[in-house]
């Protein structure tokens, strides 16, 4: 079957239209894997997907002295490792076909091609990603919260958060960070002119656990941690440092799942804030700075997700214990 | 790099695993440079004639190329060891030379400490740390580096400088020196990004911290650092497991039912990252070896 066919059966890129297809069917080259052949290995870093056009795969996730625990089967149309066009994170789990097995390759180098260019048929397989990004995002989240018992300790409320004016050279700055890094210094303009910029003290709570983003916001300079508190134990989601998003979650709106999510800034920081309405009309709008937004956002959900998913340790949480300490409890 | 439990032969971790630490100096997957300030080793066997006292090695050389180390490697065996590369930016206004070279361990010391990190503008914080540290811990100061300066603080941290230490009472010094830390910063208006990924160990259990002062404010120059913006929060990562050997010709984390070996670095050194865990930013891996088995807690760094 040709790559535009298999593209119009699959159920991430089907709905994207013919001419999305032929763009993107000219990047891929064909695959074939014998039965049992590894076609991922869980940790290598990600570097492309694979379409599956006949056969099928399966995903296993491979645990330390333990057999494989087989995740999910990909049957033809459906599509594995889309996550590494957009993101430098590492397989999470390995691939392997369950029978004879072709499809279409396509590699991440070939992919940035596309999205250098800001070419339709790129904006539209980003947005198709980052859309079950932040699906995947959300179910993660879910997942964690589940793991998490008891109701954590108050902390003290340490913050303050004030509107700024841009730094001087904030355009050139910001040229240089992950978020921007594609955006001529016109576009920044174009985006991010007329947007609050925060100074957010260190220990300023953003989202409150249980409530819905108020805004997005990009960090310029410092740091936010998205976690998660449980009694005594904290599961750190993604410290966003400068060009990197927060609040992805509003992007679902209503349906999102908050309760135990809580942002706050873990250093002090400066924040462009990005209210939903603005986010919305830039991730619609065609001019070519709001495509470069769309796509800034929708590879951010990614590395957000990536970012999450990382094989993390879970730490004690110290503070109720230190500051008792200090009180001579 | 650091590593406590069972007797393993130094050539797996140092040499044979995938992405060992010495691969890493050249070809580090998750850091830019090429690390070639130098080696160092210490390293405790406890059934040896006075297992307090480690055996030490350390190089300005290459150490892809150390033949002395790759033989001595292959021999020896360590029940712990803090090893190190040392990464300096390429500016000839760095110091290579021995007295800089990771761990650092001062003479009759129990405790031993290395760093991945760089405090900015220590030159201005560094007198400052004279008093803390006292007389006779500065005196013991010999090389340039802010490393061997946070040594020192932390010893002096130490109910005894010189003497053994529990886990806990490096933990508790770990992190009361990175408080003094910020606060000598705190005093010279220092507010830029500042990675301090410690680990201090003695030979029966590890430190080690994953911390940066002033995250995401970065240099206003064209340093390496001003540009350094991928891996920009230092990476640290551990496995624990019943012991690391070779397993189809790769040296890696061996699982079973036990916990007797645990093995801390910048980055995994196996093949893949299976196993492994990732320890999270602002927190602090304590590992300690009783009985032969190994216990892990990590916790939260919010100073």
């Amino acid at each position: 079957m040709s790559p535009v066919a298999t593209l119009a059966r699959s159920e991430l890129f089907g709905a994207l239209g013919r001419p999305v297809h032929e763009d993107v069917a000219r990047l891929m080259s064909e695959v074939s894997f014998a039965a049992g052949e590894v076609v991922f290995r869980q940790g290598e870093r990600g570097d492309g997907l694979i379409l599956v056009a006949d056969g099928g795969l399966e995903a296993l996730l491979e645990v330390p002295g333990a057999p494989p625990v087989r995740l999910s089967s990909i049957a033809a149309g459906q599509i594995v490792g889309e996550l590494s066009l957009l993101g430098d994170g590492v397989r999470t789990a390995t691939v392997r076909a369950v029978v004879p097995t072709t499809g279409w390759a396509l590699a991440r180098s070939a992919f940035d091609v596309l999205r250098h260019d800001v070419r339709p048929a790129a904006s539209a397989v980003v947005r198709a990603i980052g859309t079950h990004a932040v699906q995947r995002l959300d179910q993660l989240h879910r997942r964690c919260a589940a793991e998490l018992e008891g109701e954590p300790e108050e902390e003290p409320l340490r913050s303050s958060i004030g509107e700024v004016s841009p730094d001087r050279g904030e355009v050139d700055y910001l040229a240089g960070v992950l978020f921007f890094g594609d955006f001529t210094r016109a576009q920044i303009v174009q985006v991010t002119e007329g947007l609050p910029r925060l100074a957010v003290s260190r220990g300023a709570v953003l989202t409150p656990a249980g409530d819905q983003p108020s805004a997005l916001w990009v960090v310029v300079r410092g740091a936010v941690e998205t976690r998660m508190r449980g009694a005594g134990a904290t599961r750190s989601l993604r410290l966003a440092g400068p060009g990197r998003a927060v609040g992805h979650v509003g992007l679902l709106g209503r349906e999102a799942f908050v309760a135990r999510l809580e942002s706050r800034a873990r250093e002090r920081s400066i924040l462009i804030e990005v209210p939903w309405p603005r986010v919305r009309e830039l991730l619609i709008d065609d001019a070519p700075a709001s495509r470069r937004f769309a796509a800034a956002l929708w590879t951010d959900v990614v590395r957000a997700l990536q970012h999450g998913e990382r094989p993390l340790a879970r730490t004690r949480s110290t503070t109720g214990a230190r500051r008792r300490a200090r009180a001579g409890v | 790099m650091a590593y406590v439990g069972d007797p393993i032969e130094l050539d797996g971790p140092l040499f044979v695993a995938e992405n060992s630490l010495i691969r890493q100096s050249v070809a580090a997957r998750l850091m830019s440079l090429l690390n070639i300030g130098g080696f160092g080793l210490v390293a405790w066997e406890e059934s040896s004639r006075h297992p307090e006292r480690p055996f030490v090695y350390r190089t300005t050389n290459v150490p892809v190329f150390d033949r002395n180390l790759k033989s001595l490697a292959q021999k020896v065996h360590a029940t712990s060891m803090i090893a190190h590369i040392r990464g300096v930016i390429y500016d000839p206004g760095e110091t290579v030379g021995a007295q800089n070279l990771h761990p650092f361990r001062f003479r009759g010391a129990h405790v031993a400490l290395a760093q991945n990190g760089d405090l900015f503008r220590f030159g201005e914080m560094r007198y400052d740390l004279v008093d803390v540290v006292g007389p006779e811990l500065a005196r013991c100061v010999e090389g340039t580096t802010d490393t061997e300066w946070v040594y020192a603080l932390v010893l002096s941290r130490l109910e005894d400088p010189f003497g053994p230490a529990t886990a806990e009472e490096m933990a508790a010094a770990a992190e009361e020196s990175l408080r003094i830390l910020g606060e000598v910063r705190s005093r010279h208006g220092i507010e830029t990004q500042s990675p301090v990924n410690l680990v201090i160990g003695d030979g029966r259990s590890l430190v080690a911290t994953r911390f940066c002062f002033d995250y995401g404010w970065y240099p206003d120059d064209d340093s390496f650092f001003a540009g350094e913006r991928e891996f920009d929060f230092t990476t640290l990562w551990f496995a624990v497991g019943e012991g690391f050997s070779e397993l189809d010709d790769s040296w890696d984390i061996r699982f079973g039912s036990s916990a007797r070996a645990a093995i801390i670095a910048s980055e995994p050194v196996g093949s893949d990252s299976i196993g492994w865990l990732e320890v999270p930013e602002y927190s602090m891996v304590v590992i300690t070896r009783d009985d032969d088995r190994i216990s892990v807690d990590v916790r939260e760094l919010d100073l």
